[in-house]
Protein backbone atom coordinates (compact mmCIF):
# COMPACT_ATOMS: atom_id res chain seq x y z
CA UNK A 1 0.00 0.00 0.00
CA UNK A 2 1.22 3.49 -0.75
CA UNK A 3 1.16 6.04 1.95
CA UNK A 4 0.06 9.08 0.14
CA UNK A 5 2.61 11.95 0.78
CA UNK A 6 1.06 14.19 2.32
CA UNK A 7 0.45 11.74 5.43
CA UNK A 8 4.20 11.14 6.47
CA UNK A 9 4.92 13.84 9.05
CA UNK A 10 7.98 15.97 8.47
CA UNK A 11 9.53 17.52 11.49
CA UNK A 12 8.68 21.36 11.74
CA UNK A 13 11.85 23.87 11.85
CA UNK A 14 11.53 24.26 15.56
CA UNK A 15 11.44 20.57 16.05
CA UNK A 16 14.66 20.03 14.38
CA UNK A 17 16.16 22.73 16.44
CA UNK A 18 15.26 21.34 19.45
CA UNK A 19 17.01 17.86 18.40
CA UNK A 20 20.16 20.09 17.78
CA UNK A 21 20.08 21.41 21.11
CA UNK A 22 19.77 18.30 22.93
CA UNK A 23 22.47 16.41 21.16
CA UNK A 24 24.91 19.27 21.29
CA UNK A 25 23.94 19.20 24.87
CA UNK A 26 24.31 15.36 25.45
CA UNK A 27 27.95 15.84 23.82
CA UNK A 28 29.15 18.48 25.34
CA UNK A 29 27.90 16.52 28.58
CA UNK A 30 30.32 13.48 27.54
CA UNK A 31 33.39 15.59 26.74
CA UNK A 32 33.07 16.90 30.56
CA UNK A 33 32.97 13.99 31.85
CA UNK A 34 35.94 12.78 30.00
CA UNK A 35 37.56 15.78 30.58
CA UNK A 36 36.77 14.73 34.49
CA UNK A 37 37.66 11.40 34.25
CA UNK A 38 41.27 12.09 32.68
CA UNK A 39 41.47 14.81 35.10
CA UNK A 40 40.66 11.89 38.13
CA UNK A 41 43.48 9.52 36.53
CA UNK A 42 46.20 11.88 36.21
CA UNK A 43 45.32 13.04 40.16
CA UNK A 44 45.31 8.94 40.86
CA UNK A 45 48.50 8.62 38.99
CA UNK A 46 50.33 11.37 41.40
CA UNK A 47 48.52 9.59 44.39
CA UNK A 48 49.46 6.54 43.66
CA UNK A 49 50.17 4.43 46.43
CA UNK A 50 53.65 3.25 47.52
CA UNK A 51 53.60 -0.36 49.08
CA UNK A 52 55.88 -0.38 52.08
CA UNK A 53 57.05 -3.74 53.90
CA UNK A 54 56.95 -3.71 57.37
CA UNK A 55 59.54 -5.04 59.34
CA UNK A 56 59.83 -8.68 60.89
CA UNK A 57 60.72 -7.21 63.96
CA UNK A 58 59.77 -3.84 65.77
CA UNK A 59 62.85 -3.90 67.78
CA UNK A 60 65.73 -2.10 68.46
CA UNK A 61 67.79 -4.85 70.71
CA UNK A 62 69.52 -6.05 67.91
CA UNK A 63 71.68 -4.44 64.84
CA UNK A 64 69.77 -6.31 62.11
CA UNK A 65 66.37 -5.35 63.83
CA UNK A 66 67.61 -1.77 64.01
CA UNK A 67 68.85 -1.36 60.46
CA UNK A 68 65.28 -2.83 59.45
CA UNK A 69 63.28 -0.40 61.21
CA UNK A 70 65.35 2.53 60.96
CA UNK A 71 65.22 1.74 57.37
CA UNK A 72 61.28 1.25 57.04
CA UNK A 73 60.85 4.65 59.01
CA UNK A 74 63.30 6.75 56.50
CA UNK A 75 61.10 5.33 53.31
CA UNK A 76 58.24 6.07 55.97
CA UNK A 77 59.03 10.01 56.10
CA UNK A 78 60.59 9.90 52.67
CA UNK A 79 57.05 8.85 51.03
CA UNK A 80 54.90 10.07 53.24
CA UNK A 81 56.20 13.60 54.28
CA UNK A 82 58.80 14.85 51.83
CA UNK A 83 57.22 13.41 48.52
CA UNK A 84 53.49 13.59 49.99
CA UNK A 85 52.25 10.28 48.45
CA UNK A 86 49.86 7.99 49.71
CA UNK A 87 51.45 5.02 51.65
CA UNK A 88 50.19 1.53 52.04
CA UNK A 89 52.08 -0.37 55.26
CA UNK A 90 52.17 -4.55 54.11
CA UNK A 91 52.20 -6.03 57.78
CA UNK A 92 52.14 -9.67 56.14
CA UNK A 93 56.12 -10.54 57.38
CA UNK A 94 55.79 -8.59 61.05
CA UNK A 95 56.05 -11.72 63.78
CA UNK A 96 57.13 -9.76 66.87
CA UNK A 97 56.27 -6.16 68.21
CA UNK A 98 58.84 -4.72 71.39
CA UNK A 99 57.97 -2.17 73.47
CA UNK A 100 60.62 0.00 72.27
CA UNK A 101 60.05 -0.56 68.41
CA UNK A 102 56.07 -0.24 68.61
CA UNK A 103 56.42 2.87 70.51
CA UNK A 104 58.75 4.67 68.08
CA UNK A 105 56.80 3.54 65.10
CA UNK A 106 53.68 4.85 66.86
CA UNK A 107 55.03 8.19 67.30
CA UNK A 108 56.68 8.61 63.45
CA UNK A 109 52.85 7.60 62.52
CA UNK A 110 51.40 10.54 64.56
CA UNK A 111 53.86 12.90 63.66
CA UNK A 112 53.22 12.23 60.29
CA UNK A 113 49.56 12.78 60.70
CA UNK A 114 49.93 15.77 62.25
CA UNK A 115 52.22 17.09 59.06
CA UNK A 116 50.51 16.06 56.36
CA UNK A 117 47.06 14.73 57.35
CA UNK A 118 45.17 11.80 58.24
CA UNK A 119 44.24 9.15 55.91
CA UNK A 120 47.56 9.42 53.83
CA UNK A 121 48.71 5.97 55.32
CA UNK A 122 46.54 2.53 55.29
CA UNK A 123 47.63 -0.68 56.00
CA UNK A 124 47.01 -4.27 55.40
CA UNK A 125 45.40 -6.35 57.94
CA UNK A 126 48.22 -8.36 59.41
CA UNK A 127 48.85 -12.10 59.20
CA UNK A 128 49.83 -12.28 62.91
CA UNK A 129 47.22 -12.80 65.06
CA UNK A 130 48.95 -11.12 67.88
CA UNK A 131 50.42 -8.26 65.73
CA UNK A 132 47.14 -7.46 65.23
CA UNK A 133 46.24 -7.51 68.83
CA UNK A 134 49.17 -5.05 69.40
CA UNK A 135 47.97 -2.50 66.75
CA UNK A 136 45.22 -2.52 67.73
CA UNK A 137 45.68 -1.68 71.39
CA UNK A 138 48.63 0.76 71.10
CA UNK A 139 46.11 3.06 68.55
CA UNK A 140 48.10 2.25 65.80
CA UNK A 141 45.01 0.63 63.71
CA UNK A 142 43.57 4.04 64.39
CA UNK A 143 46.51 5.94 63.35
CA UNK A 144 46.18 3.93 59.82
CA UNK A 145 42.01 4.36 59.40
CA UNK A 146 42.19 -0.01 60.11
CA UNK A 147 38.31 -0.83 60.95
CA UNK A 148 37.84 -3.85 60.58
CA UNK A 149 37.52 -5.42 64.20
CA UNK A 150 40.50 -7.38 66.63
CA UNK A 151 39.78 -7.81 69.58
CA UNK A 152 42.34 -7.93 72.42
CA UNK A 153 42.47 -10.92 74.04
CA UNK A 154 46.69 -11.83 74.54
CA UNK A 155 47.72 -11.61 78.42
CA UNK A 156 51.12 -9.87 76.85
CA UNK A 157 49.49 -7.32 74.77
CA UNK A 158 46.18 -6.05 77.09
CA UNK A 159 47.59 -4.68 79.52
CA UNK A 160 49.61 -2.09 77.56
CA UNK A 161 48.26 1.27 78.34
CA UNK A 162 49.41 4.24 75.55
CA UNK A 163 49.89 7.80 76.79
CA UNK A 164 51.26 10.99 74.81
CA UNK A 165 51.20 14.91 74.80
CA UNK A 166 52.90 17.75 74.46
CA UNK A 167 53.78 19.47 77.56
CA UNK A 168 54.41 18.08 80.66
CA UNK A 169 51.40 16.92 81.87
CA UNK A 170 51.84 13.49 84.15
CA UNK A 171 48.16 13.73 84.16
CA UNK A 172 47.59 12.22 81.13
CA UNK A 173 49.22 9.36 82.94
CA UNK A 174 46.93 9.49 85.57
CA UNK A 175 45.11 6.40 84.73
CA UNK A 176 48.65 4.58 84.58
CA UNK A 177 49.63 6.36 87.56
CA UNK A 178 46.85 5.54 89.92
CA UNK A 179 46.42 1.56 88.79
CA UNK A 180 50.22 1.09 89.64
CA UNK A 181 50.04 3.41 93.06
CA UNK A 182 47.48 1.07 94.15
CA UNK A 183 50.39 -2.08 93.39
CA UNK A 184 53.04 -0.52 94.64
CA UNK A 185 53.69 1.22 98.32
CA UNK A 186 54.21 4.61 98.02
CA UNK A 187 57.75 5.42 98.04
CA UNK A 188 58.27 2.68 94.80
CA UNK A 189 55.26 4.27 92.90
CA UNK A 190 56.62 7.86 93.61
CA UNK A 191 60.16 6.71 92.92
CA UNK A 192 57.99 5.83 89.39
CA UNK A 193 56.57 9.13 88.76
CA UNK A 194 59.66 10.81 89.81
CA UNK A 195 61.55 9.27 86.77
CA UNK A 196 58.54 9.70 84.24
CA UNK A 197 57.89 13.46 84.97
CA UNK A 198 61.49 14.11 84.57
CA UNK A 199 62.03 12.12 81.39
CA UNK A 200 59.04 14.41 80.74
CA UNK A 201 60.70 17.82 81.60
CA UNK A 202 63.82 17.05 79.93
CA UNK A 203 62.58 16.07 76.73
CA UNK A 204 59.97 19.49 76.97
CA UNK A 205 63.22 21.56 77.68
CA UNK A 206 65.61 20.00 75.37
CA UNK A 207 64.68 17.73 72.70
CA UNK A 208 62.60 20.49 70.58
CA UNK A 209 65.08 23.25 70.71
CA UNK A 210 66.15 22.38 67.09
CA UNK A 211 64.86 20.79 64.07
CA UNK A 212 65.10 17.22 64.22
CA UNK A 213 66.79 17.37 60.39
CA UNK A 214 65.26 14.49 58.64
CA UNK A 215 63.89 17.98 56.64
CA UNK A 216 60.31 17.86 58.03
CA UNK A 217 58.75 20.43 60.22
CA UNK A 218 59.02 20.05 64.18
CA UNK A 219 56.25 18.52 65.60
CA UNK A 220 56.97 18.69 69.62
CA UNK A 221 55.54 15.90 71.82
CA UNK A 222 56.20 12.33 73.76
CA UNK A 223 54.68 9.45 73.98
CA UNK A 224 54.33 6.51 76.42
CA UNK A 225 53.90 2.85 77.05
CA UNK A 226 53.23 1.05 80.25
CA UNK A 227 52.91 -2.51 80.59
CA UNK A 228 52.61 -4.77 83.93
CA UNK A 229 52.87 -8.53 82.89
CA UNK A 230 54.98 -11.39 84.89
CA UNK A 231 55.94 -9.61 87.93
CA UNK A 232 57.96 -7.17 85.31
CA UNK A 233 57.08 -3.78 84.79
CA UNK A 234 57.87 -2.09 81.47
CA UNK A 235 57.82 1.56 80.87
CA UNK A 236 58.87 3.35 77.41
CA UNK A 237 58.97 6.89 76.65
CA UNK A 238 59.71 8.39 73.47
CA UNK A 239 60.40 11.68 71.97
CA UNK A 240 61.32 12.39 68.24
CA UNK A 241 63.20 15.66 69.06
CA UNK A 242 67.07 16.25 68.57
CA UNK A 243 68.42 13.63 71.07
CA UNK A 244 70.36 13.95 74.38
CA UNK A 245 73.97 13.83 72.02
CA UNK A 246 73.02 16.42 70.34
CA UNK A 247 71.73 18.29 72.96
CA UNK A 248 74.77 17.66 74.95
CA UNK A 249 76.99 18.53 72.16
CA UNK A 250 75.28 22.20 71.72
CA UNK A 251 75.04 22.55 75.52
CA UNK A 252 78.40 22.10 76.29
CA UNK A 253 79.57 25.56 75.90
CA UNK A 254 76.71 26.72 78.74
CA UNK A 255 77.52 23.82 80.80
CA UNK A 256 81.01 24.50 81.94
CA UNK A 257 83.95 22.40 83.16
CA UNK A 258 82.45 19.41 85.01
CA UNK A 259 80.48 18.31 81.57
CA UNK A 260 83.95 19.05 79.53
CA UNK A 261 85.50 16.58 82.12
CA UNK A 262 83.15 13.98 82.28
CA UNK A 263 82.50 13.84 78.27
CA UNK A 264 86.31 13.54 77.87
CA UNK A 265 85.85 10.86 80.35
CA UNK A 266 83.37 8.62 78.40
CA UNK A 267 84.87 9.33 75.06
CA UNK A 268 83.52 12.95 73.99
CA UNK A 269 83.32 13.25 70.01
CA UNK A 270 83.80 9.32 69.74
CA UNK A 271 79.94 8.94 69.89
CA UNK A 272 76.45 8.92 70.84
CA UNK A 273 76.49 6.61 73.56
CA UNK A 274 79.22 7.86 75.51
CA UNK A 275 77.41 11.07 75.35
CA UNK A 276 74.30 9.61 76.84
CA UNK A 277 76.65 8.31 79.35
CA UNK A 278 78.60 11.45 80.11
CA UNK A 279 74.89 12.65 80.16
CA UNK A 280 73.72 9.92 82.84
CA UNK A 281 76.91 10.46 85.01
CA UNK A 282 76.58 14.21 84.76
CA UNK A 283 73.07 14.12 86.24
CA UNK A 284 74.14 11.57 89.42
CA UNK A 285 77.27 13.39 90.73
CA UNK A 286 75.66 16.79 90.19
CA UNK A 287 74.23 17.11 93.51
CA UNK A 288 74.75 20.33 94.76
CA UNK A 289 76.54 22.57 91.66
CA UNK A 290 73.47 25.03 90.92
CA UNK A 291 70.14 24.07 89.65
CA UNK A 292 70.47 21.67 86.44
CA UNK A 293 71.39 18.03 85.35
CA UNK A 294 69.11 16.39 88.13
CA UNK A 295 66.67 14.58 85.63
CA UNK A 296 68.94 12.20 84.36
CA UNK A 297 69.93 10.99 87.98
CA UNK A 298 65.84 10.74 88.72
CA UNK A 299 65.86 8.42 85.27
CA UNK A 300 68.23 6.35 86.72
CA UNK A 301 67.25 6.36 90.37
CA UNK A 302 64.22 4.42 89.84
CA UNK A 303 66.11 1.27 89.21
CA UNK A 304 68.31 1.71 92.86
CA UNK A 305 64.28 1.34 94.30
CA UNK A 306 63.07 -0.98 92.49
CA UNK A 307 65.96 -3.19 90.55
CA UNK A 308 65.73 -3.84 87.06
CA UNK A 309 67.09 -2.32 83.94
CA UNK A 310 66.97 0.69 81.80
CA UNK A 311 67.70 1.29 78.44
CA UNK A 312 68.47 4.30 76.12
CA UNK A 313 68.41 4.90 72.77
CA UNK A 314 69.33 8.14 71.43
CA UNK A 315 70.28 9.02 67.86
CA UNK A 316 72.85 6.28 67.40
CA UNK A 317 73.88 5.95 71.09
CA UNK A 318 72.86 3.03 72.88
CA UNK A 319 72.90 2.73 77.04
CA UNK A 320 72.17 -0.02 79.27
CA UNK A 321 72.14 -0.26 83.02
CA UNK A 322 71.65 -3.74 84.69
CA UNK A 323 71.15 -2.55 88.69
CA UNK A 324 71.21 -6.19 90.08
CA UNK A 325 74.72 -6.46 88.16
CA UNK A 326 75.31 -2.77 88.65
CA UNK A 327 76.84 -3.23 85.00
CA UNK A 328 76.27 -0.62 82.34
CA UNK A 329 76.67 -1.36 78.46
CA UNK A 330 77.02 1.20 75.88
CA UNK A 331 77.36 0.84 71.45
CA UNK A 332 77.24 3.39 69.13
CA UNK A 333 75.96 2.77 65.95
CA UNK A 334 76.54 4.34 62.51
CA UNK A 335 75.14 7.46 62.11
CA UNK A 336 72.71 6.73 59.36
CA UNK A 337 71.40 4.25 61.94
CA UNK A 338 69.92 6.54 64.33
CA UNK A 339 66.44 6.50 65.54
CA UNK A 340 66.24 10.44 65.02
CA UNK A 341 64.87 10.91 68.99
CA UNK A 342 64.79 9.63 72.28
CA UNK A 343 63.27 6.07 73.71
CA UNK A 344 63.83 5.55 77.41
CA UNK A 345 62.87 2.42 78.54
CA UNK A 346 62.85 1.25 82.31
CA UNK A 347 62.25 -2.08 82.77
CA UNK A 348 62.01 -2.85 86.60
CA UNK A 349 61.20 -5.90 88.91
CA UNK A 350 57.71 -5.80 90.47
CA UNK A 351 57.88 -4.99 94.39
CA UNK A 352 55.34 -7.14 96.19
CA UNK A 353 52.03 -6.12 96.71
CA UNK A 354 51.13 -3.85 98.73
CA UNK A 355 49.55 -5.60 102.16
CA UNK B 1 52.89 36.75 116.01
CA UNK B 2 51.42 35.93 112.55
CA UNK B 3 49.74 32.72 112.43
CA UNK B 4 51.48 29.84 109.84
CA UNK B 5 49.42 29.55 106.79
CA UNK B 6 49.06 25.98 105.45
CA UNK B 7 49.53 25.28 101.75
CA UNK B 8 48.72 21.45 100.88
CA UNK B 9 50.15 21.02 97.21
CA UNK B 10 47.94 17.89 96.86
CA UNK B 11 44.48 19.86 97.69
CA UNK B 12 45.40 23.86 96.60
CA UNK B 13 47.77 22.38 93.51
CA UNK B 14 47.70 19.78 92.07
CA UNK B 15 47.95 15.76 92.62
CA UNK B 16 50.44 15.69 89.35
CA UNK B 17 53.15 18.18 89.98
CA UNK B 18 55.97 18.06 87.28
CA UNK B 19 58.06 20.27 85.24
CA UNK B 20 59.89 23.22 85.92
CA UNK B 21 58.90 26.58 84.22
CA UNK B 22 55.68 27.89 83.48
CA UNK B 23 56.60 26.73 79.85
CA UNK B 24 56.64 23.25 80.81
CA UNK B 25 52.91 23.23 82.08
CA UNK B 26 50.15 23.79 84.20
CA UNK B 27 51.64 22.25 87.12
CA UNK B 28 54.96 23.30 87.16
CA UNK B 29 57.33 24.46 89.97
CA UNK B 30 57.91 28.10 89.07
CA UNK B 31 53.58 28.04 89.12
CA UNK B 32 53.83 26.54 92.67
CA UNK B 33 56.58 29.12 93.69
CA UNK B 34 54.44 31.59 92.35
CA UNK B 35 51.38 30.47 94.94
CA UNK B 36 53.64 30.20 97.59
CA UNK B 37 56.02 33.41 97.59
CA UNK B 38 52.92 36.00 98.56
CA UNK B 39 52.21 33.43 101.48
CA UNK B 40 55.73 33.38 102.71
CA UNK B 41 56.03 37.37 102.44
CA UNK B 42 53.33 37.71 104.12
CA UNK B 43 54.36 34.92 107.50
CA UNK B 44 55.45 31.33 108.26
CA UNK B 45 53.81 28.85 106.14
CA UNK B 46 53.90 25.06 106.47
CA UNK B 47 53.75 23.04 103.33
CA UNK B 48 51.74 19.64 103.11
CA UNK B 49 53.97 17.33 100.65
CA UNK B 50 51.69 14.42 100.83
CA UNK B 51 48.20 13.33 98.67
CA UNK B 52 50.39 13.88 95.23
CA UNK B 53 51.68 10.75 92.83
CA UNK B 54 54.44 11.51 93.50
CA UNK B 55 58.02 14.60 92.90
CA UNK B 56 59.92 15.20 90.47
CA UNK B 57 63.53 17.03 90.94
CA UNK B 58 62.73 19.56 88.34
CA UNK B 59 59.70 20.37 90.21
CA UNK B 60 61.05 20.43 93.74
CA UNK B 61 64.60 22.65 92.75
CA UNK B 62 61.85 25.28 90.83
CA UNK B 63 59.09 25.27 93.45
CA UNK B 64 62.20 25.55 96.44
CA UNK B 65 65.33 26.16 95.85
CA UNK B 66 64.10 28.96 93.40
CA UNK B 67 62.40 30.56 96.90
CA UNK B 68 66.62 31.85 97.34
CA UNK B 69 66.64 33.12 93.79
CA UNK B 70 63.40 35.25 94.50
CA UNK B 71 65.41 36.83 97.16
CA UNK B 72 64.88 34.81 100.13
CA UNK B 73 67.65 33.71 102.58
CA UNK B 74 68.38 30.26 103.23
CA UNK B 75 68.50 31.26 106.67
CA UNK B 76 64.93 33.47 106.14
CA UNK B 77 63.64 29.91 105.00
CA UNK B 78 64.58 28.10 107.55
CA UNK B 79 62.87 30.54 110.06
CA UNK B 80 59.57 30.60 108.11
CA UNK B 81 59.24 27.56 106.07
CA UNK B 82 58.08 24.20 107.36
CA UNK B 83 57.69 20.98 105.01
CA UNK B 84 55.75 18.31 106.27
CA UNK B 85 55.84 14.87 104.51
CA UNK B 86 55.50 11.22 105.41
CA UNK B 87 57.86 10.47 103.52
CA UNK B 88 61.22 11.66 105.32
CA UNK B 89 63.61 11.84 102.37
CA UNK B 90 61.78 13.75 100.52
CA UNK B 91 62.11 16.84 103.00
CA UNK B 92 66.00 16.33 103.18
CA UNK B 93 65.89 16.62 99.64
CA UNK B 94 63.84 19.92 99.24
CA UNK B 95 66.33 21.30 101.35
CA UNK B 96 69.27 19.85 100.06
CA UNK B 97 68.32 22.17 96.96
CA UNK B 98 67.67 25.40 99.13
CA UNK B 99 71.00 24.74 101.47
CA UNK B 100 73.01 24.16 98.41
CA UNK B 101 72.68 27.77 96.93
CA UNK B 102 73.73 29.17 99.87
CA UNK B 103 77.16 28.68 98.81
Amino acid sequence: MVVPRRLVRRPTQSARLYSMRVTRKRTRRARRLLVRAARRARWLRRQKVTHLLAPTVFGLERQETLVELVQFLAALRRVVGIERRRARIDFAQTRLMTAGGTLLFAAELARLNEIVGAQMISCSYPSDGVVAQVLKQVGIFDLLAQRRPCPVTADNVKYWRVASGTDVDTERLKETLEYYSTLFSDPESQTLYKALSEAMTNSHQHAYKRDRGDGLPTVKGWWSFTQLLDKKLTVAFCDLGIGIPRSLREDLSGLGGTIRRLADTFQWGQGDAGLIQAAMEYGRTRTGKGNRGKGMRDIRTVLDALGGKLQIHSNAGFFEFRAQEKRERCKTFKEWMSIKGTLVIWQLDMPEAKP
Amino acid sequence: MTATTELSVARDFSRFPAGRYLTDGKHSGERFRAMLLPKLHSGPVRVLLDGTLGYGSSFLEEAFGGLVREGFTVAQLHERLTLASSDASLVTEIWSYIDDLNH
